[in-house]
């Protein structure tokens, strides 16, 4: 079989380059692993931040069910519950799908596997009740499962407040956000929705303990300083549940079975794929875009994906260089935007270093 | 000046541990150098098979015997988890034709010393219950057993640097000088000296042959291998098919009915237990060149074959696929031997047999070092075979 | 240690970093009627609120990391950026309703919601009790999507306190923060990949009497990431050791190399049998 365009993961950089590649002429097959797709999407209750370009104001899965529509609407081939189980010389992308392994010889590749969360150490780590954030977002919002009825969370970036202030909504109650650094990583005014619920942040502290007997009954806290917890300063919490958000790595395990050259990017997750200014890797005609390329959020995954999806058409000649250069213009003012301010800063400068390592790979 | 060793031995995979082990327990003062990890190329991407059944009659299967019976008393020599187990192996016969080869072949290495009996149909059912109801019949090695292959290289390297043996890893060879009565090794981190040099390096053995001027004829012959999941006990020991013994020696006329696929990678199959519940699932053959990407027809071939030979397959899961690189040499038998470059000794091209084959390596190069005599004549392995 | 306070400290912005960010209307513009107050004080990319304003009262601009500023004159107080606000970030305050009490509008995304008439108990920025209130409107029109709009009725005095209501339906309390002694589990006992049950003090071992200098050569020696999930969990945990351990930076740390397949696929599926069903 084969397919001019391979996009692995249908979640917004996924189905955002898909619709654009469909647009813009090529012959695009759309793989997820999912049930359906839109990827962290449905996860996302909140408003997105940004501009009118970026769909601001709109909640999450509103923006994933307006993708679906359109890549229905535009006729993308989609194939669910189809997991890739591999990427092989030749540009062959095995998927396993309905039972059977079938593979796909692609001209080129987009790989969007977004990203995973990361785990965190600490005596009872592996019992029944501690559980990343994002794995809990997916059960409260997606199955409408409460995780738990009194939860811990550990980290307060984005990923940790957005998703104590859900299990609020929810009917849980948050017993506090715990934070390693001495300041609170979320933007401010996701913080403040919490406080003004009630939810304590115990910043410069970390998670010690998690004790029970077949799951979490308690949780113990402590002040840390300089990577160590200070002794003395233990506290206990009765909880059910400890949510870990402390931060996401690329998911890009296909990308390094590609031969993909990878790089160590902290501001951006740590290991990931070095890319272009036109989100293509060391490997010709094998691209990434979206947390895979970088964690990030999901309106500079879109334009990622957008990105990625016009360079492609382009050098598979659906687009003049003309149009195509347009078009990426366009996108890249609208990434720059995204990327400005304090916090989008640090990340805009790093990728400035991976495309300036990607330019010469 | 730096000191001088005594033996240098180049590569630390299972043959050069060895050979590093048997030589510091001579008393030499060795150095063991490698540009990467113990274990860090085809010992770490094999199977731990410790086999006779898969030699040819004659030199090759007493040489496999006398390295296969020191295995029972080295996890304790050591002092190391080797993971030893000795529970003897099966050959599946999938025809009658098959049956019949299996059968001379039996006969022929009994006469070597080698424990053999050939089982029929409904003995072979009994052994294995989860079998393929349609197998021929089979043929038990009483003998054979397996490891945990870099279980083995780590056990070898740590008791020799116990006896003294210098540990130099990470550290690749760029050149070898001869000087009157030692060689200088310019190594990433400087100088190395030593009276002789092992070049133990499997596949690249020829790369640092080369380096003094000898043209080593091993090439690299890919294989893969699928893990499963820890699962339950499909198999009780090392079962694999008789077609093994045809696609490794690419002799005969027989033809196995097998589909193109399987045909096509050379695929025979091989299932080996692990001590920690997995399964591994081989085998292939390929000339790829350095080549240790897996390959999904391959991957297909080798559980399409699996499943022929036991259905409950199946549904188990493949956790992790990965090949490695077999030193293969032209005849299929390794180079155990000094060179025309004095104290330059090369203990390599061992194909798959190498985790198996260490000890006794190992023990003949610490000898021919030593000047002391083999325990048989090793004239069929040496390098002067090639320099006609 | 000095308390520092402020947003990143505290979770919710101090005056100054309204005042500054944001500013504050006028005790002239409070006496004219209700304004909206924009508490976003963070450079964000984030400008919904501009487009909200039916008259244009509100004011980001390029780039779109500028904090908003309302401008006083303009605003009519009309409430429409409340809901508009992906950050629930803007109020509006009404100093006229009455002689003694002022209204405060608020995002409220918290189910039940009140009811008009309703007395219940009004809160700080940061979530303490500042007073009772009387709920006098609730809005939640389709175009807020799911964000209503709560105007509450409060002494005068305490209106610029005040951001939010208690909760309707709070969950059980627990027993809360106590002080405690660490059980002493020693790190080395903690398990760090969960698939093959390999203690933090296997992979020290590994690296510290076996020479193990990278994830693969750690998984080679103790079979940390040998398990069902190849090393996707405890790769990072891994790596974080070996760079506590050998004191290296976490970049010179190479992962283990990712082999297919990437998700578990059982021999059927990959031999390309179909299973009969």
């Amino acid at each position: 079989m084969k397919r001019e365009v391979v996009i692995i993961g249908a979640g917004p950089a996924g189905l955002a380059a898909a619709i654009e590649a469909t647009k813009n002429g090529c012959e695009v097959l759309l793989i997820d692993e999912n049930r359906t797709a839109g990827g962290q999407f449905f996860k996302q209750l909140h408003k997105f931040f940004g501009s009118q370009a970026h769909s601001a104001g709109i909640r999450g899965f509103e923006i994933g069910k307006q993708l679906l529509k359109e890549t229905e609407e535009i006729g993308v081939e989609v194939w669910l519950e189809s997991s890739v189980i591999g990427i092989f010389a030749g540009k062959r992308v095995a998927v396993l799908r309905h039972g059977i392994t079938e593979t796909i010889e692609a001209q080129s590749i987009l790989i969007c596997t977004g990203g995973a969360e990361n785990p965190l150490r600490f005596p009872g780590w592996t019992l029944p009740g501690v559980m990343g954030a994002g794995a809990a977002q997916t059960m409260v919002n997606v199955n409408r499962v409460l995780p738990g009825k009194r939860i811990l969370m550990i980290g307060s970036g984005n990923v940790g407040v957005i998703v104590a202030y859900q299990l609020l909504q929810a009917g849980a109650d948050v017993v506090g956000i715990v934070e390693g650094m001495p300041r609170i990583g979320a933007y401010g005014v996701h913080a403040a929705k919490l406080k003004r619920a009630g939810v304590p942040f115990f910043i410069g502290h970390t998670i010690a303990e998690a004790r029970g007997k077949d799951h979490v009954e308690e949780a113990v806290i402590a002040h840390f300083e300089n990577g160590k917890i200070l002794k003395g300063t233990e506290q206990k919490i009765d909880v059910d549940t400890i949510c870990v958000a402390v931060g996401l790595r690329p998911l890009s395990e296909l990308a390094q079975m590609a031969g993909v050259k990878h790089d160590f990017i902290p501001e951006l997750g740590g290991f990931m794929p070095i890319h272009n200014e036109n989100m293509e890797t060391s490997v010709k005609d094998v691209y990434v875009a979206g947390d895979t390329a970088g964690v990030e959020e999901a309106s500079t995954a879109m334009d990622e994906g957008r990105l990625a999806a016009v360079s492609v058409s382009y050098s598979l000649g659906h687009l003049s260089s003309q149009a195509a250069e347009q078009k990426k213009e366009e996108i890249r003012d609208r990434l720059a935007s995204l990327r400005q301010g304090p916090f989008g800063e640090r990340r805009m400068n790093a990728k400035k270093r991976v495309v300036d390592m990607g330019v010469n790979l | 000046m730096s000191q001088i060793f005594d033996v240098a031995v180049i590569g630390a995979g299972s043959i050069g541990t060895s050979c590093a082990y048997y030589n510091a327990k001579k008393g030499a003062r060795v150095v063991l150098i490698d540009a990467g990890d113990i274990a860090d190329s085809t010992s770490s991407r094999s199977d731990g098979n410790i086999l006779v059944c898969d030699k040819q009659p004659g030199f090759d299967a007493i040489f496999a015997k006398a390295s296969q019976d020191m295995f029972p008393k080295l996890e304790n020599e050591l002092e190391y988890k080797i993971e030893w187990t000795q529970k003897g192996s099966l050959y599946l016969t999938e025809t009658e034709e098959e049956f019949e080869i299996a059968s001379k072949f039996c006969s022929d290495m009994k006469e070597c010393g080698i424990q053999m009996r050939m089982m029929d149909h409904q003995e072979v059912l009994d052994d294995e219950p989860y079998l393929a109801k349609d197998v021929y019949g089979g043929l038990e090695t009483i003998s054979d057993g397996s490891v945990y292959p870099i279980g083995l290289a780590y056990g070898f390297a740590l008791a020799a640097e116990r006896l003294g043996c210098v540990l130099s890893l990470h550290n690749p060879v760029t050149g070898i000088q001869k000087e009157e009565d030692y060689f200088m090794i310019q190594c990433k981190n400087g100088d190395i000296l030593a009276k002789n040099i092992v070049n133990a390096c499997g596949v690249r053995a020829p790369f640092i042959g080369k380096m003094v001027g000898l043209d080593i004829p091993i090439q690299a012959r890919q294989g893969q291998i699928l893990v499963s999941e820890q699962t339950f006990r499909v198999a009780r020991r090392k079962v694999h098919e008789f077609g093994y013994m045809l696609t490794k020696f690419q002799s005969g006329s027989y033809e196995r009915p097998v589909s193109e696929r399987v045909k096509r990678n050379e695929v025979a199959f091989v299932f080996e237990p692990t001590a920690s519940n997995n399964f591994l699932i081989g085998s292939s053959r390929s000339f790829v060149g350095e080549d240790i990407r897996s390959e999904i027809d391959v991957m297909q071939a080798l559980a399409e074959r699996a499943i022929r030979f036991f259905p409950v397959i199946a549904d188990i899961k493949v956790i992790r696929a990965y090949s490695g690189l077999r030193p293969f040499t032209p005849d299929h038998m390794p180079i155990v031997s000094d060179t025309p470059v004095k104290g330059f000794y090369i203990a390599a091209g061992h194909e798959g047999d190498g985790i198996g084959l260490s000890p006794i390596t190992g023990t003949c190069m610490a000898d021919m070092i030593a000047g002391d005599k083999t325990f048989m004549d090793l004239s069929l392995l040496s390098f002067q075979r090639f320099c006609s | 240690m000095e308390k520092k306070s402020g947003i990143i400290y505290d979770g919710y912005p101090s005056r100054e970093e309204i005042v500054t960010a944001n500013g504050w209307p006028s005790e002239e513009r409070f006496a004219k009627g209700p304004i909206a107050i924009a508490e976003c004080v963070q450079e964000i990319p984030c400008n919904p609120c501009e487009a909200a304003c039916p008259f244009h009262a509100i004011k980001i601009g390029t780039p779109i990391t500028n904090t908003p500023r309302i401008e006083e004159d303009t605003c009519t107080g009309c409430g429409s950026c409340i809901a508009a606000c992906s950050g629930l970030a803007i109020f509006v305050v009404d100093k006229t309703y009455s002689k003694t009490e002022a209204l405060i509008s608020f995002p409220f995304e918290y189910l039940p919601l009140p009811e008009k008439g309703d007395e219940v108990e009004a809160l700080s920025r940061g979530g303490e009790y500042v007073c009772q209130g009387t709920v006098v409107r609730v809005m939640n029109p389709k175009r807020n999507d799911h964000t209503p709009v709560v105007t509450l009725a409060v002494p005068k005095e305490h209106v610029d306190h005040v951001r939010t209501m208690k909760r309707l339906v709070l969950p059980k309390p627990g027993k809360g923060f106590e002080p405690v002694e660490p059980q002493g589990v020693l790190d080395d006992d903690v398990i760090v990949c969960r698939c093959e049950e390999i203690t933090a003090g296997e992979v020290r071992d590994a690296i510290r009497n076996k020479k193990a200098t990278t994830v693969t050569e750690v998984k080679r020696r103790c079979r940390a990431g040998m398990g069902l999930c190849q090393g996707r969990t405890c790769g990072k945990l891994v790596s974080r050791i070996l760079s506590e351990e050998l004191g290296s930076a976490p970049d010179t740390l190479v992962g283990s190399t990712d082999r297919p397949p990437v998700r578990p696929t059982t021999f059927g599926e990959l031999a390309g049998i179909k299973k009969e069903v």
